[in-house]
């Protein structure tokens, strides 16, 4: 009888509360794990965003520059230029042949990136050229950067009289 | 003497100990789940700004491609001729306006930012370089447009505040056939 009273009196034994606490703990590194990757997407589409901000100002350049012919024939047919922004937004590499050089605004939002650009002529007087942004993602680990490796890339065709075409191939 | 004392409490020491440990574990708890719900919101605010800043990149890229004649332009407002009408922007902090006269515009007098602008800019260039603008003229060598723009939203006293900057290309006009003028 007083065995009785004693064991209706019981708590939880160490095991219960031992799982109870684990599924607690698991729950929640599942919350922090969803706002370590919603913050990394996040990241990531804002700089895809300024990418294609980064191909629209080089697209533009040459549309521009059809006018006084400065920009697409200073381009050699078959050459890969490059330019890199440093992480504190400055530029360096082929930096004549770059919108992005001349704009430091755009430069700044585009910390670690990479810009290429190759003309590779389809006839004459018909250029396509390919343009290339690659980035690494954020993830820091011991100091480092060891995110992925992102790009976009577009493609632009010039012809005679203005006539061009652009589309963002990936 | 066991019977007699079947429903010993704890001590006071016991209590007091017990009664610490609870009060930091539910502290650590409660302060975290305040840190992970600001940051949600901080996620969502920065989600929504983004969104906004793209909505009106997109509607200035549209329209200045589109644009065959620049009138009144200054760093905070621009006039465009555009197929069909006329599409005017004036930014007052911190609201874009643009009102359109073209029939049917989905956003013929509408705020870009519902009120979140808190900086914006126009630039005017030729097909080289920066335009100089004097008083009320558009010199016609403006052949390209470029904005950049700031969106805030969420609240600072939180810790929710959220900023977001945009430029955008240099966007050539349609006038460009138009020769080089003063």
């Amino acid at each position: 009888m007083s065995k009785q009273r004693i064991n209706s009196q019981a708590g939880f034994t160490l095991i219960e509360v031992g799982m109870g606490a684990l599924i607690l703990v698991v729950g929640f590194i599942g919350i922090i794990q969803a706002v370590t990757i919603g913050s990394q997407m996040l990241d990531t589409a804002q700089k895809q965003q300024v990418a294609v901000q980064i191909i629209d100002a080089e697209i533009e350049r040459l549309r521009a520059g059809a006018l006084d012919a400065s920009s697409i024939s200073t381009l050699i047919n078959g050459t890969t230029y490059t330019i890199t922004v440093d992480s504190a937004g400055s530029v360096s590499g082929n930096t004549a042949y770059f919108a992005l050089s001349s704009n430091a605004t755009m430069s700044a939002l585009a910390k670690n990136f990479t810009v290429s650009m190759k003309r590779s002529d389809v006839r004459t007087n018909f250029h396509k050229i390919v343009f290339t942004v690659t980035w690494t993602g954020n993830m820091w680990t011991g100091g480092t950067v060891r995110g992925l490796a992102y790009s976009r890339s577009a493609e632009m065709y010039f012809g005679l009289n203005g006539l061009q075409l652009s589309f963002q191939k990936s | 003497m066991l019977r007699s004392r079947p429903n010993r409490g704890f001590t006071l020491l016991e209590a007091l100990i017990a009664s610490t440990l609870a009060a930091m574990l539910m502290l650590a708890i409660l302060s975290s789940y305040i840190f992970l719900g600001r940051n949600l919101t901080r996620l969502a605010n920065l989600q929504i700004v983004e969104a906004k800043s793209r909505i009106a990149h997109g509607l200035l890229t549209r329209d200045f491609q589109r644009a065959s004649a620049v009138g009144s332009a200054t760093s905070a407002g621009v006039t465009l001729t555009v197929p069909g009408g006329t599409v005017t922007y004036t930014y007052t902090y911190p609201t874009l306006n643009r009102v359109s006269t073209v029939a049917s515009d989905a956003f013929a007098n509408a705020d870009l930012f519902g009120g979140d602008c808190t900086a914006f800019s126009f630039s005017y260039y030729s097909t080289t370089g920066a335009t100089a603008l004097s008083g009320t003229i558009v010199p016609l060598s403006v052949k390209r447009i470029g904005v950049s723009f700031t969106v805030e939203g969420g609240s600072t006293a939180v810790g929710t505040w959220v900023s977001h900057q945009t430029v955008s290309a240099r966007v050539l006009l349609r006038n460009k056939a138009l020769p080089t003028g003063p």
